[in-house]
């Protein structure tokens, strides 16, 4: 490595840092770092630049006499030219208080009439950086800004991020309607690098004239990597967990079918990476089917001409549709369930849209009753399974009521694990939406291992988690590293259904594993009053509800669609 | 009145509005700005009584520049392009009578006679920020000025490039500049630091 190479690398090392790298400077730097220490250091070096200032606190308050020394010298002394001014100079004390009376009145009317217009509207977000699926650099703080006025409060405590943990490290701030995160008045944070984010803000958020979200707001991301030599091997490697969410699943870490702004095409992948999945669960509980068109586009219910293209994403979930016909008349008897009370609410905001529905949609909440008359599904699992049709769909009844249990998560990179201690059973489930389950054999006498990744923040698991992660080398490219040096314990809850498993985190979310090895993460919305179930529904339960109704009525439609 | 109030008002309108003499809108742009910018020149100089000076100082000259302005303001980057002139003009004065060394000393000092509970005690007691202070204080002001905004301040080497009448290039090559210096300088600080802890020796060394 000559002198002459680094000094034409240093500036690139300075680039990296502000983002004004080319691909192939980029390239040239990483095959450089690969090889010269020295410049690693400075790479370090100006890592550790960045760090320190984002460390610093905010300069403290200016002190209250400032605005008044300028006041004195501007517009108390306005310029000459202006005979208005002037007259208000002569005027002084007089002119000035009426100027300022007249100033804090227009404030005051503008600040009024804004906030009247304000009031009646739903917010919503407006827009993300990054978008949906964006690659982003660790050191930049990420923004979601809203329509209005947020209750900050309200934003912050439906406010997740997965991987579990990164909630409650990532410091967050506002700037008037834009919800910062990695970023506040008293410090930041970088996010951890080559990771997969998922930011979501639940429905239930108010502005701050208590008006609710209304819809789910799900953001997801991936960091870019840092450049590390001693990773050097996995660049390879990592494309491939990533690679599997791009074609379909996209955003996937799952919250999937709520991520309602960032875009639409969120909805569709889930019914993509478990089509095998819709079919068998279809005819075992047969009623549930109609919940499988609810990941169709919403465009179907709107206009029956437009079912003629859509059904291409999801040609296996045609054949359910179709049987779905005959079931619409069972209306059945929503009240069988204990956890019926959820229902209902469903009901009416189909009602809203086409009374046509009505039946359609109590036949579907019904249908996945009657295997489980008698096993609830409530609290955190209820507020997903009721929530969400097709989770009913793919999961199928309950076959016991929900069981608590000690547990622990630990959150990585690109996938988190969770350990049943009552079974001894460590679930891996990755950011592909795939997963595996292991058996703990760890005992004391393995000793605790573990300890610091190459990389800041990033830890090579300890114990259980260590050993499974340390037994299968393809683990640590597919879900990296550990977020945190020690998992997290806790008491878990489950619940078996005909299809898979509820797994709760009490980090605030519902893992729904199922048992042809895909899952789906939902946030824990029950500790959100009995608004679980119409909001998250209610933008697109309904219209996907509709569908099966669109069917029957449109009967020259339907048959074009299913082949 | 009520007429135009109803549309949210967004800056450029503050912007026209204080331009054509409206004092309240000038109150308005005043208050969005007088924190980040005093924030800005507090980095840029080290401490308070600076930044107290140099604060009023660009807001007046900001409100006698406004009506020459353009109609497309970009406000953040203009005031920012007042405060960082204002701030040249001092420390080059300065620089010249070497009076910058001791200045991060001397406000250290200044804090040890607060109680232990004062907040900006509390602020600025932390070691690694008093000396990211002072090697800031000790680098070329052009230098410093990039950097504080680029990781202090956050902001894009477009925007960088506005305030300090650069090319993009050109800003690439200032903050390459002035990372290698706050490298240099830091070490120096450190070594200062380890050979006499407690009292710090003129890191500039002569």
């Amino acid at each position: 490595m000559s002198r002459r190479d680094c000094e034409s690398i240093r500036p690139l090392i300075s680039a990296f840092f502000d983002g004004e790298l080319t691909p192939s400077e980029s390239m040239a730097l990483h095959k450089h770092l690969a090889l010269c220490g020295d410049c690693r250091r400075v790479f370090d070096e100006y890592q550790r630049i960045r760090t320190g200032f984002r460390d610093l606190t905010p300069s403290p308050p200016p002190p209250p006499d400032l605005a008044r020394s300028i006041w004195s010298e501007t517009i108390d002394r306005p310029p000459a030219s202006r005979s208005r001014r002037l007259l208000a100079a002569t005027s002084l004390k007089v002119g000035l208080s009426t100027a300022a009376a007249l100033a804090v009145l227009i404030i005051i009317s503008a600040v009024l009439l804004v906030r009247g217009y304000n009031q009646g509207l739903t917010p919503a977000v407006s827009s993300s950086v990054p978008l949906t699926d964006q690659n982003w650099p660790v050191y930049q703080p990420i923004k979601i800004q809203f329509t209005k006025p947020m209750d900050h409060a309200s934003v912050e405590n439906n406010l997740q991020i997965w991987p579990p943990g990164e909630r409650s490290r990532i410091p967050m701030s506002w700037d008037n309607n834009t919800l910062i995160l990695g970023s506040s008045t008293s410090q930041s944070t970088l996010f951890l690098p080559d990771t997969t984010y998922q930011v979501v803000v639940l429905a239930t958020a108010k502005d701050s004239y208590g008006n609710p979200l209304g819809k789910t707001f799900s953001l997801s991301f991936r960091t870019s990597p840092i450049v590390d030599t001693a990773k050097d091997s996995t660049p390879t490697p990592q494309p491939t967990p990533n690679a599997s969410p791009t074609p379909g699943t996209g955003q996937d870490p799952a919250i999937a079918q709520q991520s309602t702004v960032p875009s639409s095409s969120v909805i569709t992948p889930p019914s993509q990476s478990t089509p095998q999945n819709v079919v068998p669960t279809a005819t075992a509980t047969a009623t549930p089917i109609p919940t499988a068109t609810p990941t169709a586009p919403a465009a179907i219910a709107t206009s029956p001409s437009s079912v003629v293209n859509t059904p291409v994403p999801t040609p296996t979930q045609q054949p359910t549709a179709a049987a779905t016909t005959p079931t619409p008349s069972p209306v059945a008897t929503p009240t069988e369930t204990p956890a019926a009370t959820v229902q209902p609410a469903v009901t009416p905001t189909t009602a809203d849209l086409a009374p046509v529905a009505t039946p359609v949609a109590t036949a579907t909440a019904a249908s996945g009753t009657p295997t489980a008359s008698v096993i609830p599904v409530t609290g955190a699992f209820g507020s997903v399974y009721w929530a969400f049709t097709d989770v009913q769909t793919k999961l199928g009844a309950p076959l016991s009521p929900e069981a608590a249990m000690n547990a622990a998560e630990l959150g990585f990179q690109r996938g988190t694990m969770y350990e049943r201690y009552d079974q001894s059973e460590i679930y891996v489930f990755f950011s592909n939406r795939q997963w595996t389950k292991f058996q703990d054999t760890w005992t004391a006498a393995d000793g605790t291992g573990g300890g610091p990744a190459p990389e800041d923040q990033l830890w090579i698991p300890k114990r259980g988690f260590g050993l499974v992660w340390n037994s299968d080398p393809n683990l640590e490219s597919s879900i990296g590293y550990a977020i945190a040096a020690d998992e997290h314990v806790m008491g878990g809850v489950v619940q078996q259904f005909t299809n898979g498993i509820m797994l709760y985190s009490d980090q605030g979310f519902v893992y729904v594993v199922y048992d042809n090895g895909t899952w789906q993460l939902y946030p824990d919305t029950s500790g959100h009053g009995d608004l679980i179930t119409p909001t998250p529904v209610a933008g697109e339960t309904p219209t996907s509800t509709a569908t099966p109704t669109a069917t029957p009525d449109a009967t020259p439609v339907s048959p074009t669609a299913t082949p | 009145m009520s007429g135009y109030a109803v549309v949210p008002v967004d800056e450029a309108t503050w912007v026209s509005r204080a331009k054509e003499g409206d004092q309240a809108a000038f109150e308005v742009i005043f208050q969005r700005y007088e924190r980040q910018i005093y924030g800005f020149i507090y980095r840029m100089m080290g401490n308070p009584d600076d930044a107290n000076d140099l604060t009023q100082e660009c807001f007046i000259r900001a409100y006698k520049a406004l009506p020459q302005t353009s109609l497309d303001l970009n406000v953040s980057a203009w005031l920012h392009r007042i405060a960082s002139n204002a701030c040249l003009d001092v420390l080059r004065r300065r620089q010249r009578i070497r009076w910058l060394p001791w200045e991060s000393h001397k406000h250290e000092h200044l804090l040890h006679g607060k109680p232990l509970d004062d907040p900006e005690r509390n602020a600025i007691s932390n070691e690694t920020q008093v000396i990211v202070q002072r090697v800031l204080n000790l680098m070329s002001a052009r230098n410093r000025m990039a950097l504080v905004l680029r990781e202090y301040e956050g902001m894009s080497c477009e925007d960088i490039g506005e305030i300090m009448g650069l090319s993009r290039s050109a800003v690439k090559s200032v903050l390459f500049r002035g990372r290698e210096e706050f490298r240099k300088v830091y070490r120096t600080v450190e070594v200062n630091e380890s050979e006499c802890p407690g009292e710090i020796a003129s890191p500039l060394g002569h």
